[in-house]
């Protein structure tokens, strides 16, 4: 199941892939779009208590919304949450594939940190990667903060390096506050991945166990410091 | 116009993009071509047509918040470009000339033969002589005492001196640039030829001289006052200054006349700064009359051409091109001029009016058009419009002295339409029997002048001699207004905005000018301003282009070579040579170069290795070469039936050219552009003024450029740091391959560049010599099956311990190499 979604200035993009294995039982007859206020998608799934399982269930001679049923098997609880469905424009969006100029993974609460100091000083936040390593900068009135890491880092623990595969350097400008709604993801995952190229949208991606990924696209910013005045 | 087919080559690796993804880029705009664009794409009538379109054009940048850098062609263009544009034009020349065109020579056989009733003669006749007028003109020179008496002296020696003098009259029009060593030539001439005057003629020239650094000498913006009251009396100053010159001139000029009428206005032309021109002339007919004397006399007694004559001769230029004499009306005549048009049409399609000779022509041709409706009508049609032409050009002489040295210059870079018309007009005037008068070019020029003439005037100042200063000025003064930077190149302005991107300034060229290339540039977007097409971007690799891409090898190095063999603007190239077959050259011949491929001169190295190397191909018989396969035997043999051995030469040893082209003129400077917001009343005022939009009522045209320009002003004000929108990226397709595939023969051809320019290529020799040795056949076999995809590791004749190299080497380039690399070409 795949879930896309962009927030309303399109400046970013969601994309959520739970693969089957995830699910304890699934069944798609056939590839099927349905259209959630991703609103009115969040007011069901408040609903839901930590521990309840869910269920997504969609007929399609059921008219036009879609069910969630959250169990708790501990209480013989069971609430059905309808939520109706609405007409999308457009259709799945294809992305495109792109071969990107630079790959880099780190621990996801690493690039979590990373983004909220850098967010004290600057709404927006330069990422710079070289060969030699990757660099976060945020640059402000205040001050700055620059944080580099270069890919050499022998850590021994895997889920602790900053790896880097760098095909060609990459100097791109992101809000920053973007990003920092990207990282509350970092629970789902130990690591992050960053692909970037230039004046393309970074690819921040969390993978959800072996089965899946909840990626975020996003927009660069266009810098310009010579036309500041 | 670029390297022959160039872009036919590289267009597969080109995407399709929609133009938001531009936003915010910071891209250089070769301007070189926009104001012959502007002639061909607005009516006559429209004022300030180059302006017009840049308005239109920026407003399409600013709209798409593409922070555009305007790049003007400057005076210094490489003398090498003039010479190929000049051996272009005297290639097509040939073709006009009775001698050496075949259908001509027909119709002389005919008048020889004597079988056709007087109308017809006249009119083959006519046909004749239509494109060579300097017959006719020689006769009225043979009368003149002193001046033409001296300019036949130095006859040969003179006539070779002259070519060059015309080359650069012409390519003055082309390049739109005055080189100094040819200036230097014409001022022997004149030395020469005037030298009882001498000593004025030596005052003339300084003056002239200082005429010309007038005219050459461009304004920094900072020269230009910004009140508008001292700008205009700024402007007028400047003005004031070279009409006291020109006066001077003018008078001097006369003074040195001493033969009356005819001659002085002769003189006035000799002596004047475009007089040089003039005195080509002289040499013109001198030449065609060693030709052929008895044609001479044959035309003089069917048009005695009176004196009136010699002021058309003023304004004929050798363009040998087409020329649709309106006169002429038979059938076949017709018929040539519609094969001619339709050729030039095809051609047109072909360069997409990339050239600036190509421009000139068109706007010719649409003026020709305009005039005279389409080229196949009934007799009568014919007929009646003639007459129309023929009053047309009856003002035409109707200018004064200066009006006809602007007209002069303009008619020379005109095309031939002009020379019709000339050449018509002299007919009506023989008709009429007006008696020719020297005063009548002093009447100044009305207002009443018709269309046609202001067409004249228009391409006039776009010509202005010495690079249609005026014209640039116009739109330099209007972006400084505006607050969009640009910069005026000392040379080449495709070449400049190279050296921009180099820079790091620009993000990327917007040229549709496939020189480029040759200049070194990255990035590249392609008919930014076509109608009907999208945008297209060369030199980034994306999901779209990446097999055409990997497939892709090549770099500046191999442009050059390409622009060589297969000719480019500084050079000619070899006959029948196209880019293809100049690919297939290199891939011969290229050589490994996997280090220190920015070193300039190892490249300049390299490239002249491979010519001498292609030359040796083609000059030495065949038993002489060792190591050629199979293809460049077939290529040798193609090329040298088709070309002269000393034209072989010169291309092979061009070294001035690759010169030129690794190290042309720029302005290496690194500050950096800014924008500045737009002041929107300002800019309104000012195209109001200019372009004469409708006062009250807002067009469409207007209504969409301030929309444009008030979104670029929001844009600046956001401090020009944009957040883009994914839209860009995903809503519409990132962007589209052009599905365009090559050819096997390109394929081929770049798949051995590959090998060989990643140090295959010893080996492959090694082996090739080897196999060679045992047995020859095998080689010839084994190159065909050169193919892509994993057939790399052939067409070596053998898979020794080098295929695994290869693929190796392969493997290191292509990251992203899979096993499909197969399937796009397997089509073939």
């Amino acid at each position: 199941m795949s879930l896309q979604a962009m927030d309303s200035s399109h400046v970013a993009l969601v994309s959520l892939k739970l693969e089957v294995g995830l699910f304890d039982t699934y069944r798609c007859d056939r590839t099927i779009n349905l259209g959630l206020s991703l609103a009115n998608m969040s007011k069901a799934l408040k609903c839901a208590n930590n521990d309840d399982t869910c269920m997504l269930k969609y007929e399609e001679n059921e008219g036009d919304s879609i069910i969630f049923t959250f169990a708790d098997p501990k209480r013989d609880k069971t609430q059905d949450v309808t939520v109706k469905m609405m007409d999308i424009d457009s259709e799945h969006l294809g992305i495109p594939e792109q071969d990107y100029a630079v790959v880099c993974e780190m621990p996801a609460g690493e690039f979590q940190k990373t983004c909220k100091d850098l967010s004290t000083f600057s709404d927006s936040l330069n990422i710079t990667a070289t060969k030699a390593g990757i660099v976060f900068t945020g640059k402000g009135d205040i001050g700055s903060s620059v944080v580099t890491y270069s890919p050499s880092s022998n850590t021994d623990d895997e889920s602790e390096a900053v790896t880097l595969e760098v095909k060609e350097p990459v100097n791109v400008n992101f809000s920053i506050k973007y990003m920092n709604q990207f990282t509350k993801a970092t629970a789902l995952s130990d690591r992050v991945r960053l692909s970037l190229c230039n004046d393309v949208p970074v690819v921040v991606e969390y993978p959800i166990e072996e089965n899946g990924f909840l990626r975020f696209y996003l927009a660069p910013k266009i810098d310009d410091e010579e036309n500041m005045e | 116009m670029g390297i022959t087919g160039l872009w036919k080559i590289i267009e597969p690796t080109a995407t399709e993009i929609p133009l938001e993804c531009l936003e915010g880029k910071k891209l250089a705009i070769d301007v070189s071509i926009w104001i012959y664009q502007a002639q061909l794409s607005y009516p006559s009538d429209q004022p300030f047509p180059h302006l017009r379109l840049l308005v239109n054009r920026l407003s399409k940048l600013l709209f798409y918040k593409i922070r555009p850098v305007f790049v003007f062609d400057g005076p210094q263009v490489p003398s090498l470009k003039r010479q190929v544009l000049e051996a272009r034009r005297q290639k097509k020349q040939d073709d006009d000339d009775i001698l050496k065109n075949p259908k001509k020579m027909g119709k002389l056989k005919e008048i020889a033969g004597g079988k056709l009733d007087n109308e017809a003669l006249e009119k083959a006749i006519k046909e004749v002589i239509s494109p060579s007028k300097k017959v006719i003109f020689n006769d009225v020179y043979k009368d003149i005492p002193s001046t033409s008496t001296d300019l036949n002296r130095p006859e040969t020696h003179q006539n070779d001196q002259l070519v060059y003098g015309e080359i650069d009259e012409d390519s003055d029009e082309d390049s739109d640039v005055i080189i100094d060593e040819p200036e230097i030539k014409k001022e022997e001439i004149l030395k020469e030829d005037i030298k009882p005057f001498s000593s004025r003629k030596v005052e003339i020239r300084s003056l002239v001289e200082k005429r010309e650094v007038m005219r050459n000498s461009r304004l920094r913006p900072d020269m230009i006052p910004q009140d508008s009251k001292s700008f205009s009396n700024f402007q007028m100053q400047r003005l004031l200054q070279r009409g006291r010159l020109n006066a001077q001139i003018e008078q001097l000029a006369k003074s040195t006349t001493t033969t009356p009428g005819v001659y002085s206005s002769d003189k006035i032309n000799v002596t004047g700064p475009d007089g040089t021109s003039h005195v080509l002339k002289y040499a013109h007919s001198d030449e065609i009359q060693e030709f052929r004397p008895e044609l001479t006399r044959n035309f003089d007694s069917l048009y005695q051409a009176p004196p009136l004559e010699m002021t058309l001769d003023f304004f004929n230029v050798e363009y040998g091109g087409k020329k649709l004499s309106r006169e002429v009306t038979p059938d076949d005549v017709r018929e040539e001029i519609v094969e001619r048009i339709e050729e030039r049409l095809i051609d047109k399609e072909e360069r997409g009016y990339q050239s600036k000779s190509g421009m000139l022509e068109a706007i010719a041709r649409k003026r020709v058009r305009q005039h005279y409706g389409t080229e196949t009508v009934e007799d009568k049609e014919e007929e009646r419009r003639r007459r129309r032409i023929e009053e047309e050009e009856d003002e035409l002489i109707e200018v004064s002295d200066d009006e006809m040295d602007l007209q002069k210059v303009l008619l020379e870079s005109a095309s031939k339409s002009l020379d019709e018309k000339m050449s018509s007009l002299k007919k009506h005037q023989d008709e009429a029997e007006e008696e020719w008068d020297p005063q009548r070019n002093d009447v100044p020029s009305t207002s009443t002048q018709n269309l046609l003439n202001d067409d004249y005037i228009h391409l006039n100042y776009d010509d202005d001699n010495e690079k249609t200063p005026e014209l640039y000025r116009d739109l330099q003064e209007f972006l400084t207004n505006a607050g969009i930077p640009w910069i005026e190149a000392p040379g080449e302005a495709e070449a400049q905005c190279v050296e921009l991107e180099r820079l790091g300034l620009v993000d990327g060229v917007v040229s549709d000018d496939s020189d480029v290339w040759a200049f070194g540039v990255k990035h590249v977007y392609r008919h930014m301003f076509a109608k009907n097409r999208r945008v297209q971007r060369y030199g980034e690799k994306t999901a779209a282009n990446r097999e055409n891409c990997r497939l892709f090898c090549l770099q500046r190095e191999d442009f050059i070579s390409i622009a060589l063999l297969s000719g480019g603007d500084y050079s000619s190239g070899l006959v029948k040579v196209g880019a293809i077959g100049a690919l297939e050259l290199v891939s011969e011949f290229v050589e490994c170069r996997t280090d220190q491929l920015e070193n300039l001169e190892l490249v300049e190295k390299r490239i002249l290795k491979l010519l001498e190397k292609v030359g040796h191909l083609f000059l030495t018989s065949p038993d002489e070469k060792r190591s050629v396969g199979r293809k460049a035997m077939i290529l040798r043999r193609h090329v040298t039936e088709a070309n002269e051995k000393d034209l072989i030469e010169n291309v092979c040893s061009n070294h001035d050219a690759v010169h030129a082209y690794l190290h042309p003129l720029v302005d290496g400077s690194s500050e950096k552009f800014r924008w500045r917001q737009m002041n929107i009343p300002l800019i309104r005022q000012i195209l109001h003024q200019r372009l004469q939009w409708p006062d009250r009522s807002q067009h469409h045209e207007e209504q969409n450029s301030f929309d444009a320009f008030r979104k670029w002003n929001t844009f600046l004000q956001a401090g020009g740091r944009s957040q883009m929108r994914l839209d860009r990226f995903f809503a519409q397709k990132l962007d589209s391959s052009l599905e365009l595939k090559w050819s096997k023969k390109v394929v081929d051809a770049l798949e051995t560049i590959r090998k060989r320019a990643n140090g295959v290529v010893e080996e492959e020799e090694i082996e090739v010599v080897e196999v060679k040795k045992r047995k020859k056949e095998k080689v010839i076999a084994a190159e065909p099956k050169v193919t892509r995809g994993r057939g790399r590791g052939r067409g070596r004749g053998g898979r020794g311990r080098g295929g695994a190299k290869t693929t190796k080497v392969q493997k290191d380039l292509n990251l992203s190499e899979e096993s499909s690399s197969n399937d796009s070409f397997d089509e073939f």
